[in-house]
């Protein structure tokens, strides 16, 4: 385990942690890479690393097609809703659990965990039924509110383990010095529990940014489909254009890779310190 | 896990203890109505159906009473299915959770302040499952993938693999693609967990004489195997509950050979428009996974306690 003992020590783990990155990264090097070769080499029966000759062919082809920006900023509308949405409600409960005189309020981040390893997939039928009385099939609506239920029992479990640890003498002395529980916790609470809040932030733009199985359940409207709708129509096309294909997932996901590049590390610190913490 | 709050908020309730408090219960309100209207109404509504005759949505049914679920019961779809999830379900946990583990505890040392390889190693989590599903079918493409093309290459394989095509290799393929997706996010919070081991005890250990796979059982088990145990049972839930990588790459075929329990429940209610009858299968299925979880969970705080 000691890095300053040996050669071998400080090799091996460099060589698995090279061999990790290229567990994760070839593969969706390779869907991109793909992307920017031509039919011929897309489909000759030794592929090559590197393309032999780059073509933006499959991307002009995509965007004749029409409907990628449309998906775009469908999904980045679902996603920012969801976000804001979840943040919205998911805040002031967590102060409201914690800082409030409610007895069994205090059971809710037991009752928000369990909530979120549910198996929601078994409930695509009944929340389908839900919304349909409430007429929201096919609507934003219907989906933004099935994320924000995917996303708000883990950010409200995330957020109340933040404050859990905020030093008492902090809020004591805040209390000494006038403020009441509503301001301590606006000026002490929300600041300490920062990372907890970028890390939802992060973790709801994943969760929605990437969902599929109830917005294809809930959305029929090609005008309303968002990127993973749109790149699961050409998969289940009878003869795929691997060319058209692997141009629309690479564009899937680029804005999200170019997102988590900018918050990730946000994200990996609130999670971390959040999930030990609870 | 809800234990320390202020000595300042016990006084102040102690004051007064008879009014209700408002303020707070306006606050936490949106979030209750989102669990009640997501998660315990659908719940509810799943038992209620599973007992109605009802076919389509919105029409209405009459009570039948278990009829719905003799018929799952005895139908062997749903038992293979049930079967097939379980396969799924240990194969995912445990190559997610090894993988992870692994790694996490070779690459420690060489990733101590660098979250940005964190970052990258994160990719494949943050990429929608449908771009999963057309990086699993374009890498084993059995005509122009790249993987037979280098197995070939090497002499590994003669004829070309079908990953996802052929019924004996379709679930196994599919394990391997979803673990791919997962075990990233499992590494990150054990790496994070393995952080907060102070460098002092392995270093006191080695100058008591312990070898690497002593102090491995004398220090890191113990103090992380919380956090294991943990990541397991949410992982085995979470593989539990998949079902777009799945539906999208195989939906269920070829033959039946990767049809789980999720994808019974989502076909009998929206291809063959059965509600109820999913609805008995689903409640079924929630019954199986509540017993696992609790015996999971009190196995697990139980041995904490006993351990610490």
């Amino acid at each position: 385990m000691s890095s300053n003992r040996s050669p071998f020590h400080r090799v091996v783990p460099s060589l698995f942690l090279a061999l990790l990155i290229l567990i994760v990264v070839f593969p969706i090097y390779w869907v991109i890479v793909s992307s920017f070769k031509t039919p011929q080499e897309i489909l000759s029966q030794a592929p090559s690393l590197v393309p032999r000759s780059i073509t933006t062919e499959n991307y002009r082809e995509l965007f004749d097609q029409g409907s990628y920006l449309r998906q775009l900023v469908n999904s980045v509308a679902y996603t920012a809703l969801t976000t804001g949405i979840t943040i919205a409600i998911v805040l002031p409960a967590a102060l409201g659990s914690y800082r409030g005189n409610i007895r069994w309020l205090r059971k809710l981040k037991f009752v928000a965990i369990m909530a979120f390893v549910f198996p929601t997939t078994l409930l695509v039928v009944p929340i389908y039924q839900i919304l349909n009385a409430l007429r929201l099939v096919g609507t934003i609506w219907s989906v933004v509110l099935v994320n924000v239920s995917l996303t708000a029992p883990f950010s409200f479990w995330l957020v109340e383990g933040f404050f859990d640890v905020v030093p008492k003498e902090l809020e004591e002395s805040a209390r000494i010095d006038g403020a009441n529980r509503w301001k301590t916790a606006l000026y002490i609470l929300l600041p300490l529990a920062t990372p907890g809040i970028a890390t939802i932030s992060v973790f709801t733009f994943v969760t929605a940014w990437t969902e599929y199985t109830f917005s294809s359940a809930l959305v029929l409207d090609n005008n309303m489909k968002t990127l993973p709708l749109g790149l699961a129509d050409i998969l289940a096309s009878y003869n795929i254009d691997w060319g058209l294909l692997t141009s629309y997932t690479t564009l899937a996901m680029i804005p999200g890779i170019v997102f988590f590049a900018l918050a990730g590390k946000l994200f990996i610190g609130g999670l971390v310190e959040g999930a030990l913490k609870s | 896990m809800h234990g320390s709050r202020g000595t300042g908020v016990v006084a102040f309730s102690l004051r007064k203890p008879e009014r209700v408090d408002w303020p707070s219960l306006v606050l936490v309100l949106p979030f209750i109505i989102v669990l009640l209207v997501f998660i315990l109404l659908p719940v509810v509504l799943t038992v209620r159906y599973a007992f109605l005759s009802q076919t389509m949505i919105g029409t209405g049914g009459d009570f039948v009473g278990l009829r719905q679920f003799r018929t799952v019961v005895g139908d062997p779809l749903f038992w293979h299915s049930l079967a097939r999830s379980l396969r799924w379900v240990v194969g995912n946990a445990v190559i997610q959770t090894l993988v992870a583990f692994f790694f996490a505890l070779i690459v420690n040392r060489k990733l101590s302040k660098t979250a940005g390889v964190q970052v990258l190693i994160l990719l494949p989590w943050i990429i929608p499952a449908v771009a999963v599903a057309v990086i699993g079918t374009w890498l084993t493409n059995s005509s122009y993938g790249v993987l037979n093309s280098l197995l070939a290459s090497v002499g590994v394989i003669e004829t070309a693999i079908n990953a996802f095509g052929d019924p004996d290799l379709a679930l196994s393929s599919l394990t391997v693609l979803n673990s791919w997706r997962w075990f990233p996010f499992f590494f990150v919070v054990i790496l994070g967990a393995l952080k907060t081991i102070s460098n002092e005890l392995y270093e006191q250990s080695a100058v008591d004489g312990a070898n690497g796979f002593e102090r491995f059982r004398s220090i890191t088990m113990p103090l992380i195997g919380r956090i294991l145990g943990i990541v397991g049972m949410i992982g085995t839930l979470w593989s539990f509950n998949i079902f777009d990588t799945i539906f999208l790459i195989t939906r269920g075929g070829p033959g039946e050979s990767t049809f789980t329990a999720p994808l019974y429940v989502y076909e009998t209610a929206f291809r063959q428009f059965q509600m109820a009858r999913s609805s008995a299968a689903s409640f079924i299925v929630m019954l199986l996974l509540v017993v696992f979880a609790v015996v999971f969970y009190k196995n697990l705080v139980e041995r904490a306690y006993s351990a610490g």
